[in-house]
């Protein structure tokens, strides 16, 4: 740490280095913390995590009863320890809450005042956070597994919107109305993702095995579609030509600088694509268990160097190197399956929801704070009058 | 709210790039110089570098190559990035010529192209049919070199001619070789290799290892030879022998090293010409260096011609008034590794003191332009016997002379309050003696090699000198008395002028005169009831001025029209508080004028713009060029008993000395401060405070464990400001009674700090990783505990720089006179570059008005590259969503000093049709406020 903030002092490094090595090193070293709780308060599994990034300190959560809860991240305790409260909660005793289980619930990107959810009960809300009242209702005909906003977009407003239904379809914020249908899919849309790079670009998972990254400008159906063979015929059979996996596709995820495209499918596997091409990577992440029959949400790490994946894992959630492919370690603390996971990039820290009706937050490991245990401090201080405990302090932190 | 200006005191100094070539004209030589986000332009003669324009970027200069239109190949790369940005990862880059030099700024071009792995080095090569990029990359095997030809139809990498893998793990650099070798060295930490894809040569010498190697540059033009530099300041030459094959083709026979000596630990090199080398450093001084053929005694061929210098990286600093003159001297950590000192750095001229005499009742001082020879020998002694010579001369008059002697050719002019005498300069006899009619006593009087101009009550008398004659030629009356008169030939008159400049007493007016008739040509009124004291026409940079100093220390200063006689753009700035004179002399070949006074200034002009510089001396009342063989280019000053004679310094610099330095920290403790008589330190996240105990032993009080990691602390009062690594600033309080910490309030953003500091009791300024600069505020008003909590951030500027440290004080004399310097306090900041700025408190409308103001420059100022301000701050990578920006930008503000005076015009009439009323009638407060603040940056 020394040589690092020497080399930043000196202008020897680029001030990011530091900040990508502390990062990485944080992100390394990600535990349980006794330090950190988050208010329990779903009696029901928990689908889905989103932490605002506007001042990176609300966080919303939405679980398997139709419940939604918005938690402030922030310490206001002045003490290292704190349990993040839950500010406020749409609970089953209001009139607005879903029906059925929230799988995705969405912050409005540009201002906390808003959020949207989707759930099993057909709807798409969006909500006023003052009131907590849905300001605008989308019905579709099927179950909604998924939606998402662009986090980027200033052109558009547009929720792209994930259902039972084949079609993925475009909600206009703006008009209040369903505009746009992208064809071309066979099975159900489990996950759909706006690209952080480009504002129309947007992709979509879905059970018939395919992935398809679509301009929404275009009429004409997708710009194309991932292929895990990269057009490689003779790997693959006849039906399974153009897919990205050999099972479901159920979860989604661009890398920060949206260059990169993670996919999971329900063949245990978990692919890495070039998004302006479409090709395979082709890095080797090893059996990664997925049985989910819903949306899986997962999450890259940012700011680090190099880059994380955190991806629910059973009851785990396993942290791979995103480029190397290696698994790195699995967060073990849910007592059942982990079904969604947000990485907070300010503070490199992970909060993962579970069946298990947890939040729980993985914080990293801090310096040794040079905590003096003041007895055996006075008792050294007899043994060895000789030593100034001033200098004696300052060694031991530093080997710690 | 707080309201704050951030201002440049010294530019930065470290090199961050430079380049050889013909830029500002086919048969100039140039060397252009990048630091950070200016640039030097000089020209390279045979006296050495001769400046010629520099220029100031909204961005930082990355990469700096010269190129000429459809000749070179190196532009590729850089547009390829901008337009590939689909397959390049995309950097925010900027690109932007200026002539023929194509700049490119932003971050590192790294590119990704179809591989997943680190580029480390990239160039073209040369010598090949389509443009080819050669470039050494890193994946986890290790490192390795790739070629890559570019098509420009499709816009992509093809696979090029060559490769070669596996190449030294710390293969850091490729260089391309030119024809007829071709192909590409690469150095590493150990090696360096010669590739071409069919001959590969590799050369280990064991001198390259002690260190590494970050820089190159090309001697010759066909590459046959190359200047290495590297991490200890080493510089070597790097020779390719070559052979001839049987078919007369020429190719590489082997590599050679040799270590050619030490410099400063350079960034980057460029050979210019003759042997001679300019050495770009970062980490210290930048160096002119000559390679000699034969080595000198320690075996160098390096012998340093010049040296610039640095600050940079300033590690920390503190402000001192060793003087005890009020005046702040900044002492600063500088420099890096061997190249670490400590500087002392002040606002002003440094005069050193050569000789000084203790002479009571100094009424004046003289000059004597020694010719050829005759007193160019004047030592101390002789001058001394020459001062009291005079006076004894004097005697025999009973008057006293008023100072003005002036000797040409062997005969010289005495002007007393009787009497103007003509004198020769060998025998002493009288020539010539002039009075006035009535024998009334000449009151005031000027004179300059051929005329003499004085003044007896309110009529003014013009002589003309002749060969052992003095005529009077004319005479007149003027309204009111007179109070100083000025005839200093100006232009082309070759020793004669044609005006005569005249202050006058009652009406507080100054005219200028055609000589010899008198005839009016100007009359400016000066205003207040403070009579002028001295008046002197001068010209900075090819333009004319007239001076006109009061007897309060203020200073009017005028352009002047020497053929109309015609003064215009009216400027008024305070220099002291007592009678000011005026005296010319020239230093470094250019002109300047000393203010005598309490403050003793140096008016010089710079960018056709006049600045006014202090001086290290206290009180000078008279002043008068010297330059004799013991005293080369000296200064006589002398006041009421002292007379000094002394060189001044170059101007147009901070003063900076350099003293010795080395310091060596242990342990995990980020800082330390003395707090309240005892000692506060930060251990990792922990922040402690130990006091004394009677065996004076340090035992501790209390702790704080609330942080990431505890770097920066600083105090006032019982408040602790601690500056967390990634968590922006915490405010502590002590609480004595209890001992022990109290969390205040705390900053949410995840700001990574590199410096932070105490503006008063409820701001707090904080510099952080992406080279911004912030302040908080403390809202103690606030209803609510969670709003207390919470230090609001309510300014943000983009520095552009990395600030280490900040420091309470300020490098300007306090209470300048009644100068209204409409600003509080003062923070000074020192970065790694080497800039050392200025953070100081407005008041709302200054502020609004400043903002206005630099909203309109940015219309009229065209920038360099065309790179928009606006685009500036944006550049930063940290994400900034609508916060009120209450810190005011300096990069436009230095601008208007170097506007022309249509453009200032124009954006001052912008501004003046936008504003309050109130504030465009108060053109006076305006622009005295402005040039106040202008004179705090310089």
């Amino acid at each position: 740490m020394l040589s690092f903030l020497y080399a930043r002092q000196s202008g020897l490094d680029d001030p990011v280095r530091l900040r990508r090595a502390e990062s990485t090193r944080r992100v390394l070293s990600l535990e349980l913390n006794h330090n950190r709780d988050v208010d329990r308060i779903h009696g029901n599994g928990i689908n889905t995590l989103d932490i605002e990034v506007i001042d990176g300190r609300y966080m919303l959560s939405g679980g398997s009863d139709g419940v939604i809860v918005i938690y402030d991240l922030e310490n206001n305790s002045k003490k290292p320890q704190y349990t993040c409260k839950a500010i406020c909660t749409v609970g089953r005793s209001s009139r607005h809450v879903h029906k059925f289980s929230v799988e995705t619930v969405q912050w409005y990107p540009h201002d906390t005042g808003m959020f949207v959810s989707s759930s099993f009960d057909k709807t798409l809300k969006v909500w006023d956070t003052e009131t907590l009242k849905p300001a605008e209702e989308f019905q579709f005909d099927g179950n909604v597994y998924c939606h998402h906003m662009s986090p980027i977009a200033r052109k558009h407003s547009l929720v792209a919107v994930g259902t039972k239904d084949p079609k993925e379809q475009l909600c206009d914020l703006k008009s209040g109305s369903r505009i746009h249908i992208l064809q071309g899919h066979r099975g159900e849309i489990l996950s759909v993702r706006w690209s952080p790079r480009y504002e129309h670009i947007l992709a979509t998972a879905s059970t018939d095995s395919r992935v398809r990254v679509w301009d929404v400008r275009r009429a004409s159906g997708s710009l194309f579609t991932l292929d895990q063979h990269n057009g490689d015929k003779s790997k693959a059979s006849s039906e399974a030509v153009n897919t990205a996996h050999n099972g479901r596709v159920n979860g989604l995820c661009f890398t920060a600088d949206g260059l990169h495209l993670l996919t999971t499918g329900t063949d245990d596997r978990m692919r890495l694509w070039n998004s302006a091409t479409g090709e395979n990577t082709l890095v080797n992440y090893g059996k990664v268990v997925n049985e989910s029959r819903k949306g899986l949400r997962f999450t890259v790490s940012r700011g680090c160097s190099p880059e994380f994946v955190f991806v629910p894992c059973g009851s785990s959630v396993a942290v791979y190197g995103l480029h190397s492919g290696e698994l790195i370690t699995m967060l073990r603390g849910h007592y059942n399956n982990v079904d969604c996971c947000e990485f907070h990039p300010d503070y490199q820290e992970l909060y993962s929801g579970g069946k298990d009706c947890n939040v729980l937050a993985w914080v990293p490991v801090l310096r040794q704070p040079d905590i003096e245990d003041d007895e055996t401090n006075s008792k050294r201080g007899e043994a060895q009058a000789t030593i100034n405990p001033a200098f004696e302090d300052a060694w031991s932190s530093d080997e710690d | 709210m707080s309201y704050n200006y951030v201002v440049t005191a010294q530019k930065p100094t470290a090199v961050n790039a430079c380049v050889t070539g013909h830029f500002t004209s086919a048969e100039d030589l140039n060397l252009l110089i990048a630091k950070n986000t200016r640039l030097e332009i000089y020209v390279v003669t045979a006296e050495g570098l001769r400046p010629v324009k520099e220029v100031g970027l909204y961005g930082k200069i990355a990469v700096m190559e010269l190129f000429r239109p459809k000749v070179c190949v190196r532009t590729h790369p850089e547009e390829l990035s901008l337009k590939q940005a689909s397959s390049v990862r995309k950097y925010r880059l900027g690109l932007t010529r200026v002539g023929d030099l194509l700049l490119i700024t932003g971050a590192a071009l790294l590119t990704r192209c179809a591989l997943n792995s680190q580029v480390i080095d990239v160039q073209f090569l040369y010598g090949c049919q389509a443009p080819t990029v050669c470039f050494i990359y890193q994946d986890p095997q290790g490192r390795h070199v790739k070629t890559y030809e570019v098509s420009l139809r499709e816009k992509e990498f093809n696979k090029g001619p060559w490769k070669q893998e596996n190449v030294e793990a710390e293969a850091s650099m490729v260089i391309p070789v030119p024809e007829p070798f071709g192909g590409a060295i690469i150095i590493g930490q150990e090696s360096i290799t010669y590739h071409n894809g069919d001959k590969y040569l590799a050369i280990a010498p064991p001198t390259i290892k002690q260190s590494t190697i970050v820089c190159h540059n090309r001697v010759d033009p066909n590459g046959s030879r190359y200047l290495l530099g590297d991490m200890e300041g080493r510089l070597f030459m790097l020779l390719l022998e070559k052979e001839e094959l049987m078919d007369g083709a020429v190719v590489l026979k082997d590599l050679h090293v040799e270590l050619l000596g030490e410099t400063s630990i350079a960034e980057c090199l460029t050979y210019l010409d003759n042997g001679v080398v300019f050495v770009g450093s970062r980490l210290g001084d930048s160096q002119l260096v000559k390679l000699n053929v034969d080595s000198n005694d320690q075996g160098s061929y390096v012998a340093v011609m010049e040296t610039f210098t640095n600050l940079g990286p300033i590690v920390d600093m503190c402000v001192v008034d060793l003087e005890r003159q009020g005046q702040g001297q900044l002492v600063t950590c500088s420099g890096a590794f061997k190249e670490g000192s400590l500087r002392i750095i002040r606002n002003g001229i440094g005069i050193h003191e050569h000789a000084s005499i203790d002479l009571p009742g100094i009424k004046g001082a003289v000059k004597f332009l020694g010719g050829a020879s005759s007193r160019s020998t004047a030592s101390v002694l002789e001058l001394s016997r020459l001062v009291k010579h005079t006076a004894v001369t004097t005697h025999t008059h009973t008057t006293e002379p008023y100072c003005t002697v002036v000797v040409f050719t062997c005969v010289c002019v005495q002007i007393t309050s009787v009497s103007v005498r003509l004198v020769t300069q060998d025998s002493k006899a009288l020539v010539s003696e002039w009075k006035e009619p009535q024998g009334k006593n000449i009151s005031v009087a000027s004179c300059n090699s051929t005329q003499v101009v004085l003044a007896v009550g309110r009529v003014l008398y013009y002589l003309q000198i002749l060969t052992g004659e003095l005529k009077q030629i004319s005479s007149t009356e003027m309204e009111h008395e007179v109070a100083c008169l000025d005839i200093t030939p100006l232009g082309e008159s070759a020793g004669e002028s044609s005006i005569c400049a005249v202050g006058l007493w009652t009406d507080i007016s100054a005219r200028l005169l055609k000589l010899p008739c008198f005839s009016p040509l100007h009359k400016e009124m000066l205003g207040g009831e403070i009579i002028p004291r001295s008046i002197l026409m001068t010209t900075f940079e090819g333009s004319h001025y007239l001076l006109c100093a009061l007897g309060d220390g203020a200073l009017f200063y005028f352009g002047l029209d020497i053929q109309t006689g015609v003064l215009s753009e009216r400027k008024k700035v305070t220099l002291g508080t007592q009678p000011t004179v005026l005296r010319t002399f020239r230093s470094l070949s250019t002109s300047n004028v000393f203010a005598c006074s309490d403050r003793p200034t140096v008016i010089y002009s710079s960018n056709h713009k006049l600045v006014f510089s202090n001086v290290n001396l206290k009180e000078v009342n008279y002043m008068c060029p010297l330059n004799s063989e013991g005293y080369p280019d000296s200064l006589a000053l002398a006041n009421n008993s002292t007379l000094t004679i002394g060189t001044i310094d170059e101007i147009q610099k901070l003063h900076i000395r350099t003293t010795v330095a080395e310091k060596e920290v242990k342990g995990a403790v980020y800082s330390m401060v003395e707090f309240n008589g005892k000692l506060l330190a930060s251990i990792n996240s922990t922040v402690r405070l130990y006091e004394w105990t009677a065996e004076k032993e340090l035992r501790t009080e209390c702790n704080h464990y609330n942080n990431i990691m505890a770097l920066y602390l600083k105090t006032k009062g019982d408040f602790i400001l601690v500056g967390d690594l990634m968590r922006s600033v915490l405010l502590l309080a002590y609480k004595p009674m209890e001992g022990s910490f109290e969390e205040i309030a705390r900053d949410f953003n995840p700001n990574w700090m590199s410096a932070v500091e105490i503006l008063d009791d409820d701001n707090f300024l904080g510099a952080e990783n992406a080279f911004n600069l912030f302040v908080c505020q403390k809202d103690s008003a606030a209803t609510t505990d969670e709003e207390r909590q919470h230090l609001q951030e309510v300014g943000l500027f983009h520095l552009g720089e990395f600030v280490n440290v900040f420091s309470h004080g300020s490098l300007v004399l306090q209470n300048l006179g009644e100068s209204s310097t409409p600003t509080q306090g003062s923070v000074l900041f020192g970065t790694v570059n080497g800039m050392i700025g200025l953070v100081t408190s407005l008041s709302e409308s200054w502020y609004s008005l400043l903002l206005d103001l630099q909203n309109r420059l940015n219309k009229v100022i065209k920038s360099v590259g065309k790179i928009e301000h606006s685009l500036y701050p944006s550049a930063a990578v940290r994400d900034v969503n609508s916060h009120s920006r209450t810190l005011s930008h300096t990069h436009t503000h230095t601008h208007t000093l170097t506007l022309t005076h249509s453009a200032r015009k124009g954006a001052w009439t912008l501004l003046v049709s936008h504003c309050d009323v109130e504030a465009a009638t108060d053109d006076l407060l305006w622009r005295r406020g402005l040039s106040t603040l202008l004179h705090h940056s310089f």
